[in-house]
C-alpha cells in the first residue's frame, strides 16, 4: 500500500505525521516479523524527514538530465532550436546561440531538430537520491541541487528506485509530499492508494486543504482522510468541510507549546509523548479499513 | 521603487503572516503594491479583503494530442518523449497521457505524418484586485497544473509595471515555499529577500538551502526569526549563521498562540493583536524600511 501525506499549505505537520506513522509501524512490524515499512521523503526542495529519523544511508544515486551543448563552430545561427524550444531556454544573439540552463526541461527537441547537428548533449546532475534505514524502518529521500528548478523528475526517479512496478501486497510505503498542489505534489500522489491530508484549523489551512482535496478528486479518485494538527480553537471550520466532502477526520494533534518544542529539537512525537504511540497505530488501522487492505494484527 | 520578496524554504514559518503585517504597516506611510507569488496555495488574499478588478486567463500549458485517424503507429513519438507521456492502448494504438505531458512538443516536430496536434490549456487565472492596503496581484493555479514559475513571472511582471506606472515606493511579494521553479521565478529582479525562519531543526535546514538560492542569484537577504523562543540553542545557531553569512537578523517574533488565532479574523495580524505583540511587527517594519 502507498500512503501519500499531503497538505496544500506548508508547515501544517506533514513531516511530523509521516515520520511518526512510519516509525511506529516499523517498530510494531519488526516485533511481529512482518514486511518492512518504507518512508520516502518526496519533498526534494526542502527534505526534512531525515532530521527526525536520523537514518544511516547506504546507497546513493545521482539524478542526471541530458542538457544541450551547442557547438558554436558548427552553429549557423539559423534559430530552429529557438523556435522548437517551448521553454525559452535558447536564444540567438549576434549570430550565436545562447543556452539558459535554468529554463531547460531536457526534452531533447533542440538536438533532434538542429539541421546542422550542432547540438550535443551531456549529463548534468540535478539531484541526488539516498536510501538507508534506521533499525526496522527503511528510508529514502531525494535532494534537488541548488540552482535547478525542476523537482518533479527527481521525485519520479526516487519513486522508481524504491517502489517496484507491482508493489507487493504487504509492503507499505509512506510518502511525505511537498506543500502546494502543483506538479511535484501530483507526482507524489501518482499510484498512491490513500491520501492523508494534514491540515491546521486556520483559514489558510482550510483554503489549501480544499485545493488539495479538489486535486485528489479531479485527478486520482483515491480515498483520503484528514489529520487536524494544532487542533483546538477553529476545528469546526475543518469539521464542516470534512463533513460536506465526506472525508473522515482520522486523528487530531492539539496545538501545544510542548509539542512545538519537541518538534523544534527534532524529537519524534511518539518518543517525546509515548501516549501518541497507540494513536498512530490506530491511524494506520483506520487507513487500512478504508482501503480495504489486511488489517494489522492486534 | 524597491521590490522585496518574502520566502522561507520550509512552509508554514509565517511568510504570509509577516507579509500581511508588512503590507498593513507599510501602506500607512508608503505607496505600495502587493503580489502573492505562492500561486498554488495563495493565502495572502485571505488577509487583505481583495476586490477583484480584472481577471486574466493563464494559458501557458500545452499538451500534445494524437489524432488517431492519421497515426500510423510508427512509435516515433514514444521514442523521443523523455517524460514517458506516450502510452500504448491495448489495441496497439498510441495516446498521450495528459498528466505526464510537459508540452515540449518534441513528438509534434518528429511525427512523420503530422498526426499530433497541440492543445493549449487554461491552467489558471490571475487577478488585479484593490485592497485597503494597495493593489494586489494574485493568482490561482488550478490544482495539479504545471508552469507555476511562468504564472509567478506573469503576475510579477504585471505588478512591477503597475507599481512603476503608479510611482509606488515598494512592491512587496509573498513568496512560495521550497526552492524550485516558482521560487526561482519569484527571485528574478528583486532588490532584497526576507527569509522567514524558525528555531527548529527543519527551519534551520531549509533556511540554509534557501540562502544558497539567494546567493546563487546574488540577491541581498535578511532574516526574520519567528517563534524565536521555541529553542534557545537553535536560535543561537541561527544568529551565528546570520553573522557568518552576512544575512542581518531584522526581527524576531515569539511563539504565541494569540498570533495563530488572530489569523482567523481574516485581517493582517497588526489590525487585531494587542500592543505587547504588536511591537515585534513594528520593529520589523522599521528595520525593513531602512532598506527601501
Amino acid at each position: 500500500m502507498i500512503i501519500t501525506v499531503a497538505s496544500g499549505k506548508g508547515g501544517t505537520g506533514k513531516t511530523t505525521i509521516a515520520t511518526n506513522l512510519a516509525w511506529t509501524l516499523a517498530q510494531k512490524r519488526e516485533s511481529e516479523q512482518e514486511s518492512p515499512i518504507w518512508l520516502i521523503d518526496c519533498d526534494v526542495e526542502a527534505p526534512n524527514a531525515a532530521l527526525f529519523i536520523h537514518p544511516i544511508f547506504e546507497i546513493e544515486k545521482k539524478v542526471e538530465r541530458q542538457l544541450p551543448i551547442i557547438q558554436q563552430d558548427l552553429c549557423t545561427g539559423c534559430g530552429v532550436c529557438v523556435d522548437v524550444c517551448e521553454y525559452n531556454a535558447l536564444a540567438i544573439a549576434r549570430g550565436k546561440t545562447l543556452f539558459f540552463k535554468d529554463l531547460c526541461h531536457a526534452c531533447g527537441s533542440c538536438v533532434l531538430n538542429c539541421p546542422e547537428n550542432a547540438i550535443q548533449e551531456s549529463p548534468e546532475m540535478i539531484g541526488l537520491l539516498q536510501q538507508g534505514n534506521r533499525g526496522a524502518l527503511k528510508f529514502a529521500q531525494g535532494i534537488l541541487e541548488i540552482g535547478f528548478s525542476s523537482p518533479t523528475p527527481i521525485i519520479r526517479d526516487l519513486k522508481k528506485w524504491i517502489i517496484p512496478d507491482k508493489p507487493q501486497h504487504e509492503s507499505t510505503y509512506i510518502l511525505d509530499a511537498s506543500p502546494g498542489t502543483a506538479c511535484p505534489v501530483v507526482e507524489s500522489l501518482r499510484d498512491a492508494d490513500f491520501a492523508l491530508l494534514v491540515t491546521e484549523p486556520t483559514p489558510f489551512g482550510l483554503h489549501d486543504l480544499k485545493l488539495v482535496a479538489e486535486l485528489i478528486f479531479k485527478e486520482f479518485q483515491i480515498p483520503s482522510g484528514i489529520v487536524i494538527n494544532k487542533s483546538g480553537r477553529g476545528d469546526e471550520i475543518i469539521e464542516q468541510f470534512a463533513s460536506e466532502m465526506k472525508i473522515p477526520i482520522l486523528m487530531r494533534v492539539p496545538l501545544s507549546r510542548d509539542i512545538a518544542e519537541a518538534y523544534a529539537r527534532g524529537d519524534l512525537l511518539v518518543d517525546a509523548f509515548p501516549q501518541y504511540w497507540d494513536q498512530f497505530i490506530d491511524l494506520y488501522k483506520k487507513i487500512s479499513e478504508i482501503t480495504g487492505e489486511r488489517q494489522p494484527k492486534q | 521603487m524597491k521590490q522585496i520578496l518574502v520566502i522561507s524554504g520550509k512552509g508554514g514559518t509565517g511568510k504570509t503572516t509577516i507579509a500581511g503585517a508588512l503590507a498593513d504597516l507599510a501602506s500607512r506611510e508608503k505607496r505600495i503594491v502587493l503580489a502573492d507569488a505562492d500561486v498554488d496555495a495563495a493565502n495572502l488574499e485571505l488577509l487583505l479583503e481583495p476586490e477583484k478588478q480584472e481577471t486574466f486567463s493563464f494559458r501557458a500549458g500545452k499538451t500534445a494530442v494524437i489524432n488517431e485517424d492519421m497515426c500510423i503507429q510508427c512509435g516515433r513519438c514514444e521514442e523521443v518523449c523523455r517524460f514517458e507521456a506516450v502510452e500504448m492502448k491495448e489495441d496497439g494504438t498510441y495516446f498521450i497521457n495528459e498528466s505526464m505531458c510537459e508540452g515540449c512538443l518534441s513528438c509534434v516536430h518528429q511525427c512523420p505524418v503530422d498526426s499530433i496536434d497541440v492543445v493549449e490549456r487554461k491552467s489558471g487565472e490571475w487577478y488585479r484586485s484593490i485592497t485597503p492596503y494597495g493593489t494586489l496581484f494574485h493568482a490561482l493555479l488550478y490544482p495539479g497544473e504545471e508552469n507555476s514559475g511562468n504564472l509567478v513571472t506573469q503576475i510579477k511582471t504585471d505588478a512591477k509595471k503597475f507599481a512603476d506606472n503608479n510611482q509606488a515606493d515598494l512592491l512587496l511579494i509573498d513568496g512560495p515555499p521550497g526552492i524550485g521553479c516558482p521560487v526561482t521565478a519569484a527571485c528574478q529582479g528583486v532588490d532584497s529577500v526576507i527569509i522567514v525562519s524558525e528555531p527548529t531543526v527543519s527551519g534551520y535546514h531549509d533556511m540554509e538551502r534557501v540562502k544558497q538560492v539567494t546567493d546563487y542569484f546574488h540577491i541581498p537577504s535578511f532574516l526574520i526569526l519567528n517563534k524565536y523562543d521555541l529553542n534557545p540553542e537553535i536560535r543561537e545557531k541561527i544568529i551565528e549563521f546570520s553573522n557568518i553569512t552576512d544575512t542581518p537578523l531584522i526581527g524576531e517574533i515569539p511563539y504565541d498562540e494569540r498570533i495563530m488565532h488572530a489569523q482567523a479574523e481574516g485581517k493582517p495580524v497588526t489590525q487585531t493583536l494587542d500592543g505587547t505583540l504588536l511591537r515585534y511587527f513594528y520593529e520589523i517594519w522599521s528595520e525593513t524600511k531602512k532598506h527601501i
